[in-house]
């Protein structure tokens, strides 16, 4: 009686009917795809989509980049305190309300942004080459239809 | 005023679909979440009901490894609903070393209730996008699954 070594997977098939696996198992494969492909001091996602709204909006509230980006304020303060320790990013204390910082890039944040810009479109292009052209408008239009489900 | 607060939108990033995906992804956990919740339910580990029920006698790290879960953090989920008497851990027949899982009755019946409400919550989704859009849909995720083999990278996010 030789011990088997265990190395079957188990099927996963029904669950691969549920949009909401599929769409959380290909977010995961973007993300590892993005992180794996990053080489600057950009190395999450979370990070990029703020250098580009701050980029994009120089001067912009904290609160502003949170309803922007749809996350808590508690986690954008987190991800900007890691942003400014790296010298990416600047806060600026408004002149009309001392609570309300504003956001800025500094130069290097704009050379990281850069930088990080130009390998994210490398990785849209292997994302497109899977999809094809008019594969990936339909998902971009089908995700932003399902984001419009409000809470039940 | 008005209009540069309009700008401030999310359209720089709206073209990237790694943000199209988790904006979406976000949204559909937290309706499913709230579906989940009467039943005191988790969608994580509804995974996991839903992948013992369709492998029964199935061994944890082979479950582990077909939703990539850390094994550390799949044994957590696993005591979690042991404790709560929906799945029973065995040691398997074959191998001391491994455990087997299944559902007891009374996860299976908690399992059948869960589901009808997933189909609820699909059938939300259906509205969104229709009955055809949902098949492609689930055709596109899936190719995406192909992407990370370039870069071989485990990490979790």
């Amino acid at each position: 009686m030789a011990p088997r070594r265990e190395t079957t997977i188990a099927c996963v098939a029904d669950l691969e009917q549920h949009v909401g696996y599929m769409l959380r198992r290909a977010q995961i494969s973007v993300f590892a795809d993005f992180i794996g492909s990053q080489s600057g001091p950009v190395t999450r996602p979370g990070q990029f989509s703020l250098l580009i709204v701050v980029g994009r909006s120089p001067g912009l509230s904290q609160a502003r980049v949170c309803a922007a980006l749809g996350i808590k304020r508690a986690n954008l303060v987190a991800a900007i305190d890691d942003l400014e320790s790296q010298g990416l990013v600047r806060r600026e204390a408004s002149a009309a309300d001392r609570r309300a910082n504003r956001l800025h890039l500094t130069a290097a944040g704009q050379r990281a942004l850069q930088k990080a810009l130009a390998i994210q479109a490398a990785h849209e292009a292997r994302i497109t080459r899977l999809l094809g052209a008019a594969g990936r408008k339909t998902l971009l239009k089908q995700l932003a239809q399902l984001s419009k489900l409000s809470a039940s | 005023m008005a209009r540069q607060h309009s700008a401030v939108k999310t359209s720089p990033l709206s073209g990237f679909l790694g943000y199209a995906l988790r904006r979406a992804q976000g949204v559909i956990f937290a309706d499913f979440n709230h579906a989940l919740a009467e039943l005191g339910l988790r969608p994580a580990q509804f995974v996991v009901l839903v992948m013992i029920d369709q492998n029964p006698g199935a061994s944890q790290s082979s479950v582990s490894a077909a939703l990539g879960i850390q094994k550390a953090n799949f044994v957590a989920v696993i005591a979690d609903l042991e404790k709560r008497g929906l799945v029973r851990r065995r040691r398997s027949d074959t191998d001391a070393r491994t455990y087997s899982l299944c559902l007891t009755p009374q996860g299976q019946s908690l399992l059948a209730h869960a589901v009808e409400l997933q189909s609820r919550h699909e059938a939300r989704l259906v509205a969104q996008i229709g009955n055809e859009g949902r098949l492609q849909l689930l055709g596109l995720l899936d190719r995406l699954s192909a992407l990370p083999s370039a870069w071989q990278l485990k990490s979790r996010i």
